[in-house]
C-alpha cells in the first residue's frame, strides 16, 4: 500500500510501517505490513488467530527478542525505531509510545496500589514531586472514569473489577502523554457493556487529546464502534485497508466480506443459518502457495494458487481503500 | 437416539412434560458472614428440540446455574432440578453418574476440557466406555459416526488436542458429548473462545444437531446476538436471578427490563456509521458484582430507578407482565431516552 501521502494534502503521518516482517527460524508470521496513521488517528487492525497482528504491534513497541527478529521500517514522529538502541527504545515506550494489553492484571503489580504505580511511571519520565504526581494520577483516574479517584488512587489491583483495572491501564499508558497508544485486545476478556465503555473511552482520549491509536482486534464489529480506519490482516499480510466507512460497506477482499457476513447479528435472520467461511485460519507455519485465503475463498480460481496477489488501489481516495487480492477490482457486495 | 423421547405434538402445545425442570434453584458459596448467594430463586423449564438460553455479564451466576444443574462442580443448595421425572439434586452419587448419560456438558476452552494425552477417538469413547455402551467394534463405529456428525474427517480421531485448532477441538467436545446420545447439552459459553469464522461454524453445527436429533439446550453465554440466534426462549440474569424471562420473539422485540436494554445497547454491530451514531458511554458505571443491601439489585445502574424510593426499598418480583413475558422491574418498558454522559461518575 504505497500511498499518496506527501502528495495529498494529508498531514505527514504519525506512523509509518514498510516491508514490516517478523520471521522466527524458518517461519514467517508477519510478511510485509505496511501501516500509515496520521496523527490523531483511529485505526483498528483487525483479524483471527495466526494473523500476525499481536505480533505487529509488539514488533512496533520494540518488544520482540531473539528468537524473533524484525526486518523493516517503522517510523515513529520521523524516528526509525529499528534503528534505536534497546535504551532509546525503552526511553520512547515511557513517552511518545504507549501500550495497552489484554490482561492487566499481567502488567499491574498486585502488592502496590495503583496511585503507586502510575506515580512512578509519571516520575519516571518527568522531573516532579510525588505530590504534584499524585495529584496528576488522580486527575489522570478521573479523566478514565473511575468514579471517587481521591479514594480510588489507594486501591489495589485485585480490588478493583476488569474493566476498572483496565481503564488503569490506560491512565498508565497516558501519564507520559504519548502520541501513539496501541491497543491489543483490550476488551477480549471483558463484559459487553464494559467493552463498549473501555472501546468509547479510548475514543474520546483520542479525540481530546489527539492521540493516535492503534486498536488490535478479532472482533470486527467492536472496531466499528471506535476506528475511522482498518487493517484486515489474515496469515501474516494486510490484505485489506481502508478509511473505515467505505471498507465496512463495500469490502474489497473476500475475506473480509466473509468475515462480516459470518458474524452473528442482533439484526440477523433467525431462520437461516449463517453464513460460514469452510475450515481455520491457516497456522503461519503452514500457508498455502499463492494466496494465502485461497483455500477457503468462494472466489479463488487456478491464478490464486500459483501468483501471489497483487495490492490493488481500488480508491485512491485521499487515503486509499484497496486490498491484496485478483479480483478487488470487481464490486461483489 | 433413545426410545424414550415422545413424539411432538401437532399443536404445539404444551401436552408434553419438559424434559428438564428447575424450580427455585439456589446455589450459596461459603458460609455465615462469608456466605455468597452465585443463584438465588431461579426457575425456567426446557422442552425436547428446544433451547433456552441464559444471558449475563461476569458473576452473575450464569455458569453457576450450569454447574448445580448438572451437579458438576457444584452441589445445589436448595430448589429442584427434575430430569425427564428424575430428581437430580438428591440423588444418590451411582444414580447420578448413570443420569449423566443423559445430560452432556460443553465448555468455553476447548483445549482445557480435553486431556492432552489422549486421542480425540479414545476421548470420545471414554465416554461411551464410562457408560458401559456397546462393545469395542460398536464404540469405534460410535466414535466415527460423531466425528462426521460434527463435521471432523475420521483420521482427526487420532490426533490429539496440541494438533486440533480451537475450532476442530470444540467439534471433539462436542462429538464426545453427542456419542452417548444425550436428551440435554449444557453449553457454557461454547464458541465465546473461537475465532469469528469458526464461530458460526459451530453454531450452524448446534442447531443442525438439534433440527436432527431433537436434544435439548441449556445454552449461556454473554453475547445476546449469539443467545438470539441459538435459543426459543432466554432469561436475562443480573446479580444471581432472572431479571426478565421471555421467547425470543418478545424479549428482542420487546425488551422490557432496562438492564436488558444496557446489554442490547452495548451489542456493537459492524458498521461504522450505526456505531458513529451512538450515543457514547464512556463515563457510565461499569458491570458490578456488588449487591446492594435492599431493593432492586439493578438500581445503581438503573437510568430509570437510581431515584425511585420504590426501587431503593422493594426488590421487585418476577411477574408476567405479558404471556410468558416475565419481568422483574417495578417500571418495566421499553427503553426510555438515556440520560446521556451526564451519569459521569456514578458508580
Amino acid at each position: 500500500m504505497d500511498v499518496v501521502d506527501e502528495t495529498g494534502t494529508e498531514a505527514a503521518p504519525l506512523l509509518r510501517v514498510r516491508d514490516l516482517s517478523v520471521r522466527v527460524g524458518e517461519v514467517t508470521p508477519v510478511r510485509g505490513v505496511d501501516l500509515d496513521l496520521p496523527p490523531g488517528g483511529r485505526m483498528a487492525v483487525v483479524g483471527e488467530s495466526g494473523s500476525g497482528k499481536s505480533l505487529t504491534a509488539l514488533a512496533i513497541m520494540g518488544l520482540l527478542k531473539p528468537p524473533l527478529t524484525v526486518e523493516g521500517s517503522i517510523v515513529l514522529d520521523g524516528v526509525e525505531l529499528l534503528d534505536l538502541s534497546p535504551r532509546q527504545l525503552a526511553a520512547m515506550r515511557g513517552g511518545s509510545l504507549a501500550m495497552v494489553y489484554q490482561d492487566p492484571m499481567s502488567s499491574l503489580n498486585p502488592v502496590y496500589s495503583i496511585g503507586r504505580q502510575i506515580v512512578e511511571c509519571i516520575r519516571l519520565h518527568e522531573d516532579v514531586s510525588r505530590a504534584v504526581a499524585r495529584r496528576r494520577a488522580i486527575d489522570l483516574l478521573h479523566e478514565v472514569g473511575i468514579a471517587d479517584p481521591e479514594r480510588r488512587v489507594d486501591s489495589y489491583p485485585h480490588e478493583l473489577s476488569g474493566g476498572m483495572r483496565q481503564r488503569v491501564m490506560i491512565a498508565m499508558a497516558l501519564s507520559a502523554e504519548p502520541k501513539l497508544l496501541i491497543a491489543d485486545e483490550p476488551t477480549t476478556a471483558l463484559d459487553v457493556t464494559t467493552q463498549a465503555r473501555i472501546v468509547d473511552l479510548m475514543r474520546r482520549i483520542s479525540e481530546d487529546r489527539g492521540t493516535a491509536v492503534v486498536f488490535i482486534t478479532h472482533d470486527l464489529a467492536i472496531a466499528a464502534r471506535f476506528c475511522d480506519q482498518v487493517a484486515v490482516m489474515y496469515g501474516g499480510r494486510v490484505v485489506e485497508f481502508g478509511e473505515a466507512e467505505p471498507t465496512y460497506d463495500d469490502p474489497r477482499h473476500p475475506y473480509t466480506r466473509a468475515l462480516l457476513g459470518s458474524m452473528c447479528r442482533l439484526d440477523g435472520d433467525v431462520n437461516e443459518l449463517l453464513p460460514t467461511i469452510p475450515g481455520s485460519p491457516p497456522l503461519p507455519a503452514e500457508l498455502p502457495t499463492g494466496c494465502s485465503f485461497r483455500p477457503r475463498c468462494p472466489r479463488a480460481e487456478e491464478v490464486c494458487a500459483e501468483v501471489f496477489p497483487p495490492t490493488v488501489i481500488t480508491d485512491p481516495g485521499p487515503r486509499p481503500h484497496g486490498a491484496e487480492c485478483h479480483f478487488a477490482q470487481e464490486g461483489m457486495r | 437416539m433413545t426410545a424414550s423421547q415422545s413424539i411432538e405434538p401437532e399443536d404445539g402445545g404444551p401436552t408434553e412434560r419438559a424434559l428438564l425442570e428447575v424450580s427455585g434453584l439456589r446455589q450459596v458459596y461459603g458460609r455465615g458472614a462469608n456466605a455468597f448467594t452465585a443463584v438465588d430463586d431461579v426457575s425456567f423449564s426446557i422442552e425436547r428440540g428446544r433451547s433456552f438460553g441464559i444471558v449475563g455479564e461476569t458473576g452473575s451466576g450464569k455458569s453457576s446455574i450450569a454447574k448445580a444443574v448438572t451437579r458438576l462442580g457444584a452441589e445445589p443448595s436448595g430448589g429442584s432440578v427434575v430430569l425427564d421425572g428424575t430428581e437430580v439434586t438428591t440423588l444418590p452419587a451411582g444414580r447420578l453418574r448413570q443420569l449423566r448419560r443423559r445430560m452432556q456438558m460443553v465448555l468455553q476452552d476447548p483445549h482445557a476440557s480435553l486431556n492432552r494425552r489422549k486421542t480425540a477417538a479414545s476421548a470420545i469413547a471414554l465416554g461411551l466406555e464410562t457408560h458401559g455402551l456397546g462393545d469395542r467394534e460398536e464404540r469405534r463405529r460410535r466414535v466415527d459416526e460423531v466425528l462426521e456428525t460434527t463435521g471432523l474427517r475420521p483420521e482427526y480421531g487420532r490426533s490429539y488436542p496440541h494438533q486440533l485448532s480451537g475450532g476442530q477441538a470444540q467439534r471433539v467436545n462436542i462429538a464426545r458429548a453427542l456419542a452417548v446420545e444425550p436428551e440435554l447439552m449444557v453449553l457454557d459459553e461454547p464458541v465465546s473462545a473461537l475465532d469469528v469464522s469458526t464461530q458460526a461454524q459451530i453454531l450452524n453445527l448446534l442447531r443442525r444437531l438439534q433440527d436432527q436429533t431433537r436434544i435439548a439446550f441449556l445454552f449461556i453465554a454473554h453475547d445476546l446476538a449469539i443467545v438470539r440466534y441459538m435459543c426459543d426462549e432466554v432469561a436475562v440474569m443480573y446479580l444471581g436471578t432472572f431479571v426478565e424471562r421471555a421467547p425470543r420473539d418478545a424479549l428482542f422485540g420487546n425488551p422490557l427490563h432496562p438492564y436488558t436494554h444496557l446489554l442490547l445497547d452495548a451489542i456493537p454491530v459492524p458498521d461504522p456509521v450505526t456505531e458513529s451514531n451512538r450515543e457514547r458511554v464512556s463515563a457510565t458505571s461499569d458491570s458490578t458484582t456488588v449487591r446492594p443491601a435492599q431493593g432492586c439489585r439493578f438500581r445503581n445502574r438503573c437510568p430509570v430507578g437510581r431515584e425511585e424510593r420504590l426501587c431503593a426499598e422493594v426488590e421487585p418480583p418476577l411477574v408476567e407482565a405479558a404471556p410468558d413475558h416475565w419481568v422483574a422491574c417495578h417500571f418495566p418498558g421499553p427503553p426510555r431516552p438515556a440520560a446521556g454522559d451526564s451519569a459521569e461518575d456514578v458508580t
